[in-house]
């Protein structure tokens, strides 16, 4: 795994396509497959949040993009799914520490919709999780047919709002591993790589 | 020994699955839940034409009576009577059948029957009177052959039975034997609705006469088998098949052929059929063993086509001689007789089945159910005639035996277990509480629910004696039990001996609950999944089974983790003695995203989940359970208001009870995310 300082325009910019929902674009490569960045919100007067985004960058994954945070300390969170060529249904459990962040506000955005399919998303936020699901419903013909799975290149699943509070120190969201599943028309289990954020007080570079 | 076609498999199955690509179900339901129970029958109205109504309502009319007569019984000797049986008092009726001579020339104009019968009696005391039980026939003369004196009178019993009564003065001193000659003719009703199959067929292509009694039987003795020699009068031209060896034929002076077959097995069961017949497969080493042929009689023009049947019948026969004993009989004819017939039926060494099993061909529309109806009816040659039921409350060991034997085949060489599944779904989701029987009860022939309890809830009761004990064991039981009933009578209980044997402990419990009792496994999960202190994951499931009596059961589950790996395991479910209620608890190494109970359907049950929506049983309803779901959205077990058993279809995602997985379980799923499964 590399590490890389990015400066924050670039972040900006890395980030901006993640709200389009693109099901015919696969994802531009990137340099490196697996990459943390790392951004440095500098707010005059207020303490500098180190923002580190983990996870890969091609292949099939579910993405995390970060805005933020602002002078409240509060950030939007991003949830994509990318690149995962045939996906049926989707589950996670996303992970916070409620001692540093609150959850403010979470909305849900359709994903793996197709021609005869009316996809569901499940979205609950409960005590230090945000329970996330969607799948692909059928909307008519034999439910005995085969199953199609949506050919996913870049989706907006979850836009999350969080708040730090004023004591927090760090924190990291997450996906709970042991809760996160994807699968195939096939039924067979996906092997997606799942992103996360660490947010951590001060400078990376110093200040 | 009868087995109607299973028009929901195979070639049904694939019809239903194109009807359902091209319409959208419209459901209709008119289930109303059960006092104390939150699952349903289904109480459809029959669809006219659909297959599965036609099938269950020839099933109601067998269950009237006996079927072999086509009449119900009414002579106490079944039922009732069957109940006292024991194998001893088989030969304490002063005197047995030894051996019956019939020449059967058939009148297809009226349609009747014109028989002489020579039955030769053997008195095991003095004997002064034997009696003959018929369907009602027209006695022509009685005479005793050789000058012995006797007299004789015919008497109708509840104006469905005839009794040929002979009365001998002096007795017959014991051990001596009579010829009996009986000379009658009958009517036959081919339109009988009283019987499962019909009972016989006159047409242009076949004369069938197959649940009409030509031969004597004895009217006091249970079971009373005798070794036989039949004669069949044909047109010339004709051919004459029946079960026991083929002997031939001569040609009469008027230029009728006179069609000899002996049985030199004792049995009570027989039929016969004419037509333009062929006759192939008649190689020596056809019969594993070398013992015998296996001839199928055939309509000329099926006789190239029926090779098929002919390969599948001989693997069907290797498949059983391997696990149930060599094949017992000289030799076995399969004989095509007219569709109208309605399935199969299996006497001693011969086996009668409609038509168009005998155009099957592999991987073609129906070869697979073609395929479970001779597997049902060869099986039989071991279940029924080998090994034979004492009564009526022992016909498990025909017709279950027979029908899980069929499953196994099929589940092997067909590589799936759609039979055992389609069966356990049609006693589970048809069989009205009312009508509901213990599988060893003698009773169980008067439930209009007979064959899903006997033939579909026999095999899958079988199936789970399986699980439980496991394949080898269950393998070996059978065997054991055919060697030691070998052309004898048996009880369930015999069986259980066999199968105790073959697994080295008691089975008590097993054959009280599932022949001593009724109904089935229905039962309510929640599942508990805790981190432990030292690492790993311990599975609390908690069982709740709601029906009215609480069954101990073998439970397979599957669990499933993030990455896919898959395990699974069985734990055993025992009811306390003072309640409902188990809690079944493992520990994993990591937790479980699914734990799915009995995915493959092994047991004859209905399962929920408590409140609902957690299917995946993992302690929370959170996107996994919308994604399980959604994997079997609207599937159903009812389509076009009529009951249709598919191996996809799971009740536990029926969160609703609806009888289809549907929107209204997705709203379930929705309003209780994030709930948490309580604590247990």
């Amino acid at each position: 795994m590399q590490r890389i300082v990015l400066l924050p325009w670039l972040l900006v910019g890395v980030l901006a396509g993640c709200g389009a929902d693109d099901e015919s674009t696969s994802g531009g490569a990137a340099a490196a497959d697996v990459q943390s960045d790392t951004s440095v919100t500098d707010v005059a007067g207020e303490p500098t949040w180190t923002v580190t985004l983990s996870g890969a960058t091609t292949g099939p994954r579910v993405a995390m993009a970060v805005d933020g945070p602002d002078d409240a300390g509060t950030f939007t969170l991003r949830v994509t799914l990318r690149d995962i060529p045939d996906l049926f249904g989707i589950a996670t459990h996303l992970r916070y520490d409620p001692t540093q962040v609150e959850l403010v506000d979470a909305k849900e955005h359709a994903v793996l919709a197709g021609d005869g399919w009316a996809p569901r998303v499940l979205l609950k936020p409960v005590p230090e999780r945000v329970l996330l699901g969607a799948a692909r419903i059928r909307e008519g013909g034999s439910p005995y047919s085969p199953l199609e799975g949506a050919k996913v290149g870049n989706q907006l699943w979850a836009t999350l709002q969080f708040r730090l509070l004023d004591a927090a120190t760090s924190a990291t969201i997450d996906f709970d591993p042991a809760r996160s599943i994807a699968r195939s028309a096939g039924y067979e289990v996906l092997t997606l790589d799942w992103a996360s954020v660490q947010l951590q007080r001060g400078a990376a570079g110093g200040r | 020994m009868r087995r109607l076609l299973s028009s929901t498999s195979g070639r049904g199955f694939a019809l239903w699955v194109l009807l359902a690509t091209v319409a959208t179900p419209s459901l209709s339901l008119a289930a109303a839940p059960q006092p104390g129970s939150p699952f349903r029958t289904l109480h459809l109205p029959a669809l006219p034409g659909s297959s599965f109504a036609e099938r269950i309502s020839h099933h109601h009319a067998e269950a009237d009576g006996r079927g072999a007569y086509g009449l119900p019984d009414t002579s106490g000797l079944v039922g009732m009577g069957a109940t006292m049986a024991a194998f001893g008092a088989l030969l304490e009726q002063g005197w047995r059948i030894e051996h019956q001579e019939a020449e059967v020339e058939t009148d297809a104009a009226l349609p009747g029957l014109a028989v002489a019968v020579t039955v030769t009696v053997e008195a095991l005391e003095p004997t002064g009177l034997v009696q003959f039980r018929f369907p009602l026939i027209d006695v022509d003369s009685v005479q005793l052959p050789g000058g012995a004196t006797a007299t004789w009178e015919y008497g109708e019993s509840f104006g469905q039975l005839g009794i040929v009564a002979v009365t001998f003065d002096p007795p017959i001193p014991p051990g001596d034997k009579r010829d009996i000659e009986i000379r009658y003719s009958a009517t036959l009703d081919c339109n009988a609705k009283t019987t499962l199959l019909r009972t016989c067929t006159f047409d242009e292509q076949f004369q069938q006469v197959l649940f009409f009694r030509y031969f004597a039987d004895h009217a006091k003795a249970l079971h009373a088998p005798y070794t036989s020699t039949l004669h069949v009068i044909t047109p010339a031209g004709r051919t004459a098949a029946a079960p026991g060896d083929p002997m031939g034929y001569e040609v009469l002076a008027d230029g009728r052929l006179r069609w000899t077959f002996e049985q030199a097995e004792r049995t009570e069961n027989g039929g016969f059929s004419i037509a333009d017949y062929a006759v192939t497969g008649t190689e020596p080493d056809d019969v594993p063993g070398g013992k015998g042929w296996l001839r199928l009689v055939t309509l000329t023009d099926y006789a190239g086509g029926a090779k098929a049947l002919h390969s599948s019948a001989k693997a069907i026969l290797d498949y059983y001689g391997a696990r149930f004993g060599a094949f017992p009989w000289n030799g076995l004819s399969l004989i095509q007789v007219a569709n109208n017939f309605g399935g199969g039926y299996a006497p001693l060494s011969g086996i009668f089945m409609l038509r168009n099993v005998f155009g099957a061909k592999p991987q073609a529309q129906g070869w697979s159910s073609w395929n479970e109806l001779t597997a049902h009816e060869i099986a039989h040659q071991w279940w029924g005639n080998l090994a034979r039921p004492m009564s009526t409350g022992d016909v498990s060991l025909s017709e279950s035996l027979a029908e899980f034997s069929s499953c196994i085949f099929t589940e092997q060489t067909l590589e799936t277990r759609s039979q055992l599944i389609q069966d356990n779904l049609s006693y589970v989701y048809t069989v009205d509480p009312k009508d509901d029987r213990p599988l060893g009860s003698a009773s169980v022939y008067s439930t209009p629910s007979y064959v899903p309890i006997v033939y579909h809830k026999g095999a899958v009761v079988l199936d789970m004696l399986r699980h439980e004990i496991g394949e080898k064991a269950m393998l070996d039981g059978l065997k054991i039990y055919a060697a030691a009933f070998d052309r004898d009578y048996a009880r369930v209980g015999d069986l259980r001996k066999a199968m105790e044997e073959s697994a080295g402990r008691d089975l008590g419990w097993f054959f009280d609950q599932w022949w001593g009792g009724k109904g089935r496994i229905d039962a309510e999960f929640s599942s508990n999944v805790v981190a432990k202190a030292g690492g790993g994951f311990e599975v609390r499931l908690r069982v709740a089974q709601l029906g009215a009596q609480a069954m101990r059961f073998k439970l397979p589950l599957r669990l499933t983790f993030h990455d896919g790996e898959v395990v699974s395991q069985s734990v055993d479910v025992v009811p306390p003695s003072d309640g409902t209620v188990s809690i079944i608890s493992f520990d994993v190494a990591k937790r479980p995203l699914i734990v799915r109970p009995d995915i493959s359907r092994q047991l004859l049950r209905r399962f929920r989940v408590v409140d609902g929506a957690d299917v995946s049983l993992d302690g929370i309803v959170d996107g996994v359970d919308l994604m399980e779901t959604a994997f079997r959205f609207r599937r159903t077990i009812v389509w076009k208001n009529s009951f249709f058993p598919n191996s996809l279809w799971d009740e536990l995602f029926d969160s609703d009870g609806s009888f289809s997985i549907d929107a209204g379980d997705l709203d379930l799923i929705f309003g209780q995310a994030g709930q948490v499964s309580f604590a247990f």
